[in-house]
């Protein structure tokens, strides 16, 4: 069944209509539909091919809106998951869940416009002002490109992570998810969550401070 | 640590993520009363404030459906823009994936084409007449520049002169290579005669060398000889004319290769 856009939704009750749709005895119905819009996609259908965006578009959009906070960076990266969904969609595994895919090729999409506004502002620091993240609580572009080191060496700290433990940590504690949402979207269990999730704060921790000079 | 809770025990203690309420009493209790986890703890929060603080927006507003659809509609607007961009290797891979209806057996079949394209590419390139990358620097149409570096090629032999006078001769690696698998010299091929004499010191008194190149010379090798009226070495030389003695020589041994 198509889904269409709604009104604007909060915060919680976004996430509430989202949630809904992953119980346990929907998600098998869920992971057909997705299947049977993917074959329509590859086979030239662009009805199809845009429900797949309906259905995930603001998912895709929060969790770019957190890791870069910035709303044109948000918008750019969701386009370009998209685009790159319709480009590799023929490589994604219909029988499994395509939540952990977007949301892996979402933080891969982030972390590049990351790296790139990063170059952006220590070449042409004159654009940090109208582009600094809605984060940084100061205007001055010095602090702005001091939170931006900040947030990077937390990025560098995410890249010394195994790729599961990485989109784990992510999904729990910047795009605050509990646990049970967490394995929902994963399409694992609490039990392993909470392994990949303490594992990977611990080795974040170490890494950043090896970055800041605190060891232990 | 060497405490009974490891370091990721701690790490989801202090997020409120252990299992049960239990669980969490346990470890409270014990970091209440030992200073090395209670350190690790504070560190741990520390650590966890930081990343944190990188990611959280000051005022986070629900996002519009408005710009949710300016973002779809942007997408599906360079669809076909990024379809036409598609390079063949992933058209190919597409069509695949619709035919087998799974990545895997789509994965398959591209690996089966690639190994029958390698496999067939190989056999052809062994039938086609073989164009070595030629050491020979040409200006114009056949004046050759001296070859400098011939002697780092391979030696094939050395011939004894009247007196003092011998000859080495030499050929372009990758020519070699050809001939001794073929029996043929390719395009490209560049043989080198030094002759050397000792009187009255040792010196290269006589350079000449033979070039293959069926698109400059009609029975496919062109003659140089570098050596001037004053026996010295000309930095570049003309292709002998077809009337040149090596020709003669040649014309039933080596110029059939």
């Amino acid at each position: 069944m198509p889904i269409e856009p709604g009104p604007d939704n909060t915060a919680a009750i976004d996430r509430s209509l989202w949630m809904a749709r992953l119980t346990a005895t929907e998600r098998p119905d869920e992971i057909a539909e997705i299947a049977s819009l993917v074959q329509r996609s590859l086979g030239g259908d662009a009805a199809a091919f845009e429900q797949i965006i309906v259905r995930y578009e603001r998912r895709v959009f929060n969790l770019a809106m957190k890791l870069l906070g910035s709303t044109d960076d948000a918008q750019d990266a969701a386009q370009e998951v998209f685009l790159r969904v319709f480009k590799y969609i023929h490589r994604f595994n219909t029988n499994k869940p395509i939540e952990p895919w977007l949301m892996q090729m979402t933080v891969n999409v982030c972390r590049n416009i990351g790296r790139n506004r990063q170059r952006r502002w220590h070449t042409f620091p004159e654009t940090v002002d109208s582009q600094m993240p809605v984060a940084c609580e100061s205007r001055d572009p010095h602090a702005g490109l001091a939170g931006e080191q900040q947030r990077q060496m937390v990025w560098k700290a995410l890249e010394t992570l195994p790729q599961k433990e990485r989109l784990a940590v992510i999904l729990r504690d910047i795009d605050g998810l509990t646990t049970a949402e967490v394995a929902q979207v994963l399409g694992s269990t609490e039990t392993t969550v909470r392994s990949q999730v303490s594992r990977a704060r611990v080795r974040m921790k170490e890494a950043i401070d090896a970055m800041t000079g605190d060891r232990p | 640590m060497s405490c009974e809770f490891s370091k990721e025990t701690l790490a989801l203690f202090v997020e409120n993520d252990l299992p049960t309420a239990d669980a969490a009493k346990q470890v409270q209790a014990h970091v209440s009363v030992c200073a090395a986890c209670r350190l690790y703890c504070e560190q741990l929060e520390t650590s966890q404030s930081f990343i944190k603080s990188q990611f959280q927006l000051n005022d986070q507003k629900p996002v519009s459906q408005e710009l949710l659809t300016d973002v779809r509609r942007s997408v599906m607007s360079q669809i076909d823009v990024t379809e036409r961009s598609l390079g063949w290797a992933i058209r190919f891979e597409r069509f695949l994936a619709l035919a087998f209806r799974t990545p895997r057996y789509a994965a398959a079949g591209f690996a089966l084409v690639a190994v029958v394209s390698v496999s067939v590419l190989g056999q052809m390139q062994h039938s086609l007449p073989k164009t070595t990358e030629t050491a020979a620097v040409f200006s114009g149409h056949d004046t050759l520049s001296r070859p400098t570096d011939y002697r780092d090629w391979v030696f094939v032999g050395k011939w004894r002169g009247h007196g003092d006078v011998s000859e080495n001769v030499y050929v372009s690696p990758d020519a070699y290579s050809e001939y001794t698998h073929t029996g043929k010299f390719p395009d490209g091929t560049v043989t080198v005669s030094e002759t050397l004499s000792s009187d009255p010191e040792p010196a290269v008194v006589a350079l000449k060398v033979a070039v293959k190149d069926s698109s400059r010379f009609n029975d496919g090798w062109g003659f140089y000889d570098f050596a001037d009226s004053k026996d010295r070495l000309k930095a570049k030389a003309e292709a002998l004319p077809q009337t040149a003695g090596c020709r003669s020589c040649h014309r039933d041994g080596w110029l059939r290769m």
